[in-house]
């Protein structure tokens, strides 16, 4: 029973880093219908900005967690002016081909000008303490993980419900050319949604650094494919969905990681997605996505 | 229009000569992963600060360093070998992975060329027996051998594997052979964990270890930094004060790094391709390669001057530039000088080389030399 209880609250950390990073998929996706497959290169980005920092002497902890939202809301607003703002009316595909070629660019700038080579950073690991509980080891980050993601869930809904630029974005969700006929201006929409999605990229920066102890040019691109994995289960377009499907995904993950047979442990990442193409045949528009009308290719 | 035939003459040759290498160079072609996945294993730096090395000094043929960036993917690589091939490279290499290696070593062997892969430790090569391929490491089962030596005279009796088929039989079946090796000499393999390479949260895995009763005296794990660090900070805060043995993936300057704390590092353990990080006649070649310029990082370099230094010597010893007298000089009895070792023989195994295998271990946070030997008993696995 200890053990499973162990096992539970470690899935439940796999799961907020997970929420975490869909989050910010979410967020861009609702607004523009973009698959920001480049949101792991902010991670990445933020984390050289601040190994960059602290090689010049700004390494304290809170700054460094500063400096890193700093970074990722920076990357992330000029990749939206530079790359993203130019296909904005081009079909799904090319943003999606787009935000695919940023991604490969910046990995390969990454490793080109830094060092293909883990770059050490030990500044955040005194933020990773191993609490003893009883029977339990449970982790700071794992515990300020999970509570950042739930901030970030709640701070997010109430941005969208109450403040006018957030129902200003929920409204352009829905219809955008309404709302700039309302006299919204879409630029600021936009660039709104990639401001919070820096900022949710620049605090899985800080957790995903304090883990790891070092930066690598490939650190969140891997991240990011589970994240869109997340969404797609939670229902593409839905926060709440990504963040509930970054969960699922977590618990998916550790529960065959414990469950499996060593000699299947090779099965583990292909049984994670027999589960999640069982999920989406059950629903296939994700657990709390809406149901699109498709016509005359409905069976 | 006689400036436009000069300038037409000048692309042609500058498309067809490139270079200014001579019949009477060596060269060497590295399709190198440059980008992508396998970027941190480039040999490149390494072969090139050697290259300008032998060149200063004059003595013998000139190298000539050919190398493309592959990507990290292994059709490109064929292409770009075929085209160094085709510009009279006698040596070749690849991504250091089969699906790379094999198709090139079979259009390398047309013209005689020799496929050396510097970095190249899996078996697959080795068992596939291509007369023209050239592993510059020795075999996996070899390296965990050698660690399974090292981690029992330390003290260790049950051992932990963690297995993962992510980069193939290294990170799958080198364990394994650690363990044989481990229970050869008397040790018991206690479990079997997965994992993937890219984990940052090892804590299921951990929880599995604090579940076992009696606790294990050791894990064993051949995979990459960051993880590793992340593996050994994560064991130690969860209270485990065992043995944590790694393979050549462990060395990287960033492990003290990662890890941060000293005393975490005191019983780690692994086995390497030559003693990087202990004041080495290697840190030495590495170091004064920075000096001159080169990106150089780490023991993939050294072996990439491996590489360059023994085709030098091969091609000395044959009085010739020609592929196949190279390779057979490359094979002679007694070896070649190198870098990670005094000499480096492939007289014996053809194909890998017969070198000691250094076992690196921490004391007060700085590393230090177990032992350096070939180890006494390898596991079967050809």
């Amino acid at each position: 029973m200890e053990y499973l209880i162990q096992q539970l609250l470690n899935a439940l950390a796999f799961g907020a880093e997970y929420a975490l990073i869909a989050l910010g998929l979410a967020v861009v996706f609702s607004i523009m219908g973009l698959v920001n497959f480049a949101h792991g290169e902010v991670i990445a980005g933020a984390a050289y900005a601040v190994l960059l920092f602290a090689g010049l002497g700004f390494g304290a902890p809170l700054l460094v967690i500063g400096l890193a939202i700093a970074a990722a809301i920076i990357m992330s607003v000029a990749l939206e002016r530079v790359a993203f703002r130019p296909v904005r009316n081009a079909p799904v595909t090319t943003g999606l081909l787009t935000a695919f070629g940023v991604s490969i660019v910046l990995q390969n700038l990454f490793q080109l000008l830094v060092s293909p080579r883990p770059q050490a950073f030990p500044a955040l690991n005194g933020l990773n303490v191993t609490w003893h509980l009883g029977p339990w080891a449970i982790s700071s980050l794992q515990v300020m993980e999970l509570a950042a993601a739930l901030l970030a869930m709640l701070a997010l809904s109430a941005f969208l419900g109450r403040s006018l630029l957030g129902i200003a974005m929920r409204a352009a969700s829905r219809d955008f050319s309404t709302v700039r006929l309302m006299g919204i201006k879409a630029n600021r929409v936009v660039a709104a949604a990639f401001v919070i999605s820096g900022a949710l990229a620049g605090i899985a920066c800080v957790f995903i650094l304090a883990r790891r102890g070092g930066v690598t040019p490939d650190m969140g691109f891997s991240l990011v494919l589970k994240a869109f994995v997340a969404c797609v289960i939670g229902g593409f377009g839905s926060l709440f969905g990504a963040a509930a499907g970054g969960m699922l995904l977590g618990f998916i993950e550790v529960g065959l990681l414990v469950l499996l047979p060593q000699e299947m442990g090779g099965l583990k990442d292909a049984l994670t997605y027999v589960i999640v193409t069982m999920i989406l045949i059950y629903r296939p528009e994700g657990l709390f996505g809406t149901r699109r009308d498709l016509g005359d290719k409905e069976f | 229009m006689n400036k436009m035939k000069c300038t037409g003459l000048g692309l042609a040759l500058t498309l067809t000569v490139p270079g200014m290498a001579s019949a009477e160079d060596i060269r060497i072609g590295i399709a190198a992963s440059l980008t992508g996945a396998y970027a941190p294993y480039a040999e490149v730096e390494g072969a090139r600060c050697m290259a300008d090395t032998l060149n200063k000094a004059g003595q013998g043929p000139k190298v000539d360093i050919l190398v493309e960036d592959t990507r990290s993917e292994p059709q490109l690589s064929v292409s770009i070998a075929q085209k160094f091939l085709d510009q009279g490279a006698q040596v070749v290499t690849g991504i250091p992975f089969p699906d790379s290696l094999i198709p090139i070593a079979q259009v390398a062997a047309e013209t005689g060329a020799t496929v050396f892969s510097a970095p190249n430790t899996q078996v697959e090569m080795q068992i596939a027996g291509f007369e023209n391929f050239i592993a510059g490491a020795v075999p996996d089962p070899v390296n965990g051998a050698a660690t399974a030596e090292a981690a029992y005279a330390a003290g260790a009796r049950s051992v932990v594997l963690f297995k993962s088929a992510d980069a193939g039989s290294w990170s799958d079946m080198l364990p394994e052979w650690f363990g044989e090796s481990f229970e050869h000499l008397g040790g018991t393999v206690a479990g079997r964990l997965s994992h993937s390479i890219g984990t940052s949260d090892w804590s299921p895995q951990i929880a599995q270890i604090r579940a076992m009763q009696p606790q294990p005296d050791a894990v064993m794990i051949s995979s990459v930094l960051p993880d590793v660090g992340i593996l050994i900070r994560q064991l130690r805060a969860s209270g485990f004060d065992g043995l944590v043995i790694g393979s050549d993936g462990f060395d990287d300057p960033s492990l003290e790094g990662t890890v941060a704390d000293p005393s975490a590092l005191d019983k780690v353990i692994f086995a390497t391709h030559g003693p990087t990080g202990t004041g080495s006649s290697i840190d030495t070649f590495l170091a004064d390669c920075k000096a001159r310029g080169f990106k150089v990082q780490g023991i993939f370099d050294a072996l990439g001057a491996d590489m360059v230094l023994e085709t030098h010597a091969a091609a000395v010893r044959a009085g010739s530039v020609d592929p196949v007298a190279i390779r057979a000089a490359l094979r002679a009895e007694g070896g070649n000088p190198g870098v990670t070792a005094e000499v480096i023989s492939y007289a014996e195994n053809g194909g890998s080389p017969v070198k000691t295998v250094p076992v690196i271990g921490f004391k007060d946070g700085k590393r230090v030399v177990l032992q350096d030997s070939i180890p006494a008993f390898v596991p079967n696995w050809r």
